[in-house]
């Protein structure tokens, strides 16, 4: 596996578990904001 | 909005993956040169005379994995201590060799034959499987005895095991055919109900077409049934080709 494709996949998946983070913490909190019409 | 939220993410990620691309393109060529000096230190330390790692993939892109080369001279222990000492270099993946095995090829031996076919043929020496006259049915005293044989038979799982019918000369051929067919079959039944894999049982009945040398074709010793493995197919270890500390 060529240096390039693993150094991607890490960050992909590093980015991934960013974005998952970053969800749970404040995307569903603005969802629930949105929905109670605040 | 739901524009954002899908652009956003997506963006995010193709960023990541330009990052990847460029960080690689920078550092990759470096790291692969870095790890093959090191390597190259390693394979002389082991005394890996010949051995050349590279550290390229097919495509030509460097690589954390190294494919080494040469040192078809060297004895089995040496590329062994050669291979593990380049898997000990921090940041190098797994290691091959060119060829496909860490093993040098010296000559397969040949797989030892397994011994379950004189087991059931010292078996049924002894004792014979019986069946209910003129029918398929086996005697259910037999069934104990068709049980060992079942036991004899499970080292050569993985073999094509025939189970032969065979008669005496007594009645008419056609039907002493389909008898012998018939109680091959019921015996491949009950070491089938034993756990022996169906796919591994092949019946098949003769008549009186091959009498016990020596004997009468009309002699009763003659009903019988036979066992012999008439394929093996021996499973091959898979090579382990990365010795390390993985």
């Amino acid at each position: 596996m060529p240096i390039w494709l693993e150094l991607m996949l890490l960050l992909l998946f590093a980015y991934g578990i960013g974005l998952a983070i970053g969800w749970a913490i404040w995307g569903r909190a603005g969802d629930q904001l949105r929905e109670n019409g605040e | 909005m739901q524009h954002g939220r899908i652009l956003f993410p997506v963006a995010g990620a193709v960023l990541s993956a330009l990052l990847a691309l460029g960080a690689a393109h920078y550092s990759g060529k470096m790291l692969a040169t870095r790890l093959s000096a090191q390597a190259r230190h390693a394979i002389a330390k082991a005394g890996g005379r010949g051995v050349v790692p590279d550290f390229h993939t097919n495509q030509g892109w460097p690589t954390r994995h190294p494919v080494l080369r040469g040192g078809e001279k060297l004895s089995n222990e040496t590329r062994l201590a050669v291979a593990r000492a380049v898997a000990s270099i921090p940041g190098v993946g797994a290691i091959r060799w060119a060829g496909g095995s860490s093993i040098k090829t010296v000559g397969e031996e040949p797989p030892k034959p397994l011994h379950c076919e004189q087991d059931v043929d010292a078996l049924l020496r002894a004792r014979t499987i019986r069946f209910e006259e003129s029918s398929a049915d086996i005697d259910p005293a037999s069934l104990g005895l068709v049980g060992e044989v079942a036991e004899a038979l499970r080292p050569c799982l993985g073999s094509i095991i025939a189970i032969v019918g065979h008669t005496d000369s007594s009645g008419n051929v056609a039907g002493n055919l389909i008898l012998s067919q018939e109680r091959a079959d019921a015996v491949r039944q009950v070491l089938i109900a034993r756990g022996i894999p169906a796919d591994g049982l092949r019946a098949n009945g003769v008549g009186s077409a091959e009498p016990i040398n020596g004997l009468d074709p009309s002699d009763p010793a003659n009903r019988r049934i036979e066992f012999s493995v008439i394929a093996t197919m021996p499973v091959k270890p898979t090579p382990v080709d990365t010795p390390g500390p993985y």
